[in-house]
């Protein structure tokens, strides 16, 4: 008898989905699902906004990655205000960008995939957390808190806060480093280079027990797409866009990333709230492309820093050419870190970074305005349009999640059929089917924006959780 | 010498739970607190452990039910209490506490002060109750900074365990 196994909720990651695996009279997978089950809606609720409060509203999407979309925002007004900001600005967005992205993967890496990594995937749920690990090896945990705090302490250096920070604003940023925050920084980098070098250098050398998983884990040929520098180096900042293929073809290269809509496309399905976007010149579905650390370190030419760029040259020989296996997200993700370490360094000493001109002012002299960056998760791009008077008529949000959300389904589907017997279940293949997610790093709260058609049932509480009204779509 | 970190914690956006953060800010206003490190925070986070493990008293200042508003709580944290909680999203100051002892070795002396808030909306200020007993609290507050002796004399008092 066909049956469906739920997994509610998908566990050690941001926000809210289920996945569904339904199971054929014999108890193997045959189709699998996942569903983003919250919705958010920032494309219709900042309609008729000022385009420029867009960074700080676009901002309040996550708690995870707010730097991320503070960034693709403003630079989105940037277009509409038809500036190129100052150097100085330019350099200081990158390096809370380069913050962004060290808490974000240290968050994923330690914090949510470290207990299955390293107490195994088969371990007591009660013990597969961060105290767990905490327990079992404290250097690790300590070097994960470190990396996590090291980035929010910059965000909070230059933006005010760690979370939701100001300070990006449309025409660069509100005020200069001082020589006081940048030493401040400087200081600490050491000490990071160490934590993540020797978390590295201990995954590395454990590889070879997750042998099944790497060859399960949404292990697929796909595209891959993200931002490249003008060499073909690992761009998080600005750059253009280029998608290659399983391969290493590269299909679109320097692409400008204000032409995304010919070659990006979406849909939508009834069973969840993200879209799924798809290469266009391919069609749906088979215009499945993957993005964010293993992506870009697939698509690139080369890191640009050091260390990085060492880890970078062993990484690639994984496997042949592409690697494919999104397991290696995990190893991507900490050589991204260290590359986002040194970059910071870089940037830090070069001069004119302690500069006092750092915005440039102007009004709306554009209709419309594309801003795209690299999040932790991707590439994320935001679009705007304004009226006469700069109010947002329009916005579209093509959020990095939302980019994988093809391959986390397919990704789920091939770990199912491995791992789930619907007539033995335990725990530990369920835990492997939701871990292929977490290789993904998924933003589920960043992603659900589009109003569109789907079904969707709105229902008002009262204080003492009386329904009061409801209203139903499709 | 001896060092407090004093945590407020709350959502200065929503009403009463941000008496911690004006309990804090109020503090920080306060002279000859050299030896005291403030933090302001909607929650308590891993990373937080650290700047704990450094202290030798931490004290957790915060809102809270179930009580009379404006009256003030003193709670001592006794570590001891292994986490059951497998998210960070729900993190108390215990678990901090433990994370502090089992990252970094560390066991500092651990304070919960609270105060029973009127309301949780959507506000940038403090209800009449609270508004009113905020002096209170934060003189309390600096005392136990201060560690000064007896400190909490009068004050409801619970070992947590």
């Amino acid at each position: 008898m066909a049956r469906q196994v739920l997994i509610d909720p998908v566990t050690r990651l941001e926000g809210h989905a289920k996945i569904t695996l339904h199971l054929n009279d014999h108890g193997s997978v045959e189709a699998a699902n996942f569903h983003v089950t919250q919705f958010r809606g920032f494309e219709k609720l900042c309609e008729g906004r000022r385009f420029f409060e867009m960074p700080y509203l676009m901002s309040r999407i996550c708690g995870i990655c707010p730097v991320s979309h503070l960034i693709a925002s403003a630079k989105a007004c940037d277009a509409i205000l038809a500036v190129r900001i100052p150097e100085t600005a330019a350099k200081l967005r990158r390096v809370m960008n380069l913050a962004q992205i060290i808490q974000s993967h240290a968050l994923s890496f330690f914090y949510l995939s470290s207990p299955d990594l390293l107490l195994g995937m088969d371990a007591d749920p009660a013990r597969r957390n961060l105290f767990g690990v905490a327990q079992a090896d404290p250097g690790l945990a300590h070097d994960g808190i470190g990396l996590r705090k090291f980035g929010q302490q910059i965000i909070e250096k230059l933006g005010g806060k760690r979370i939701h920070p100001a300070w990006v604003l449309a025409g660069g940023v509100s005020e200069p480093l001082t020589t006081e925050k940048r030493d401040w920084i400087l200081s600490q980098i050491p000490e990071a280079l160490n934590q993540v070098q020797r978390t590295l250098d201990w995954f590395k050398r454990n590889l070879e027990k997750y042998r099944e998983e790497i060859r399960t884990f949404a292990n697929f040929p796909s595209l891959f797409m993200g931002l490249v520098g003008p060499g073909g180096e690992l761009e998080t900042y600005h750059g253009k866009l280029r998608i290659t293929d399983s391969v290493g073809n590269v299909l679109q290269d320097q692409l400008d990333p204000q032409r995304y809509a010919e070659f990006i496309s979406e849909t939508a399905e009834p069973w969840t709230y993200t879209k799924f976007p798809y290469y266009k010149p391919v069609g749906y579905p088979e215009g499945i492309y993957r993005v964010g650390p293993l992506a870009r370190l697939n698509i690139i030419s080369r890191c640009g820093t050091p260390r990085a760029d060492q880890e970078w040259a062993e990484f690639r020989e994984l496997e042949r050419g592409v690697i494919l296996s999104s397991f290696h997200y995990h190893q991507a993700r900490l050589i991204e870190i260290l590359y986002s370490i040194e970059l910071i360094e870089r940037l830090l000493n070069e001069p004119g970074i302690l500069g006092k001109d750092v915005r440039a002012m102007a009004g709306a002299n554009r209709p419309e305005g594309i801003g795209v960056a690299e999040a932790p998760r991707g590439t994320l791009l935001h679009h705007y349009k304004v009226d006469e008077q700069g109010l947002i008529t329009w916005a579209n949000l093509i959020i990095a999640t939302g980019h994988n959300n093809l391959a986390m389904n397919r990704g789920i589907l091939q770990a199912a059929r491995h791992y789930v017997d619907g007539n033995n279940l335990s725990e530990g293949m369920l835990n492997r089917v939701e871990a292929v997610i977490r290789t993904f790093d998924p933003c589920l709260s960043c992603s659900t924006h589009a109003l569109g058609q789907m079904p969707l049932v709105i229902t008002l509480l009262g204080p003492r959780g009386t329904v009061l009204d409801e209203v139903r779509r499709n | 010498m001896s060092r407090t970190l004093v945590i407020g914690i709350g959502n200065p956006l929503r009403g009463d739970d941000g008496l911690g953060w004006r309990a804090v800010e109020a503090l920080r206003q306060t002279a000859s607190l050299d030896e005291v490190d403030t933090v302001t925070c909607h929650q308590l986070t891993p990373d937080l452990a650290e700047a704990a493990a450094r202290a030798d008293c931490v004290i957790f200042v915060d809102a809270c039910v179930g009580n009379t508003p404006g009256k003030i709580r003193v709670n001592r944290l006794v570590r001891g209490r292994k986490s059951e909680n497998a998210l960070t999203h729900r993190f108390d100051p215990q678990e901090l506490m433990h994370y502090a002892h089992e990252i970094y070795g560390a066991s500092p002396e651990g304070w919960a002060i609270s105060m029973t808030g009127a309301h949780y909306d959507y506000s940038e200020g403090l209800s009449a109750a609270v508004e009113s007993q905020l002096p209170a609290l934060v003189d309390l507050t600096r005392q136990a900074a201060l560690r000064q002796p007896d400190w909490f004399g009068g004050k409801s008092l619970r070992n947590l365990t």
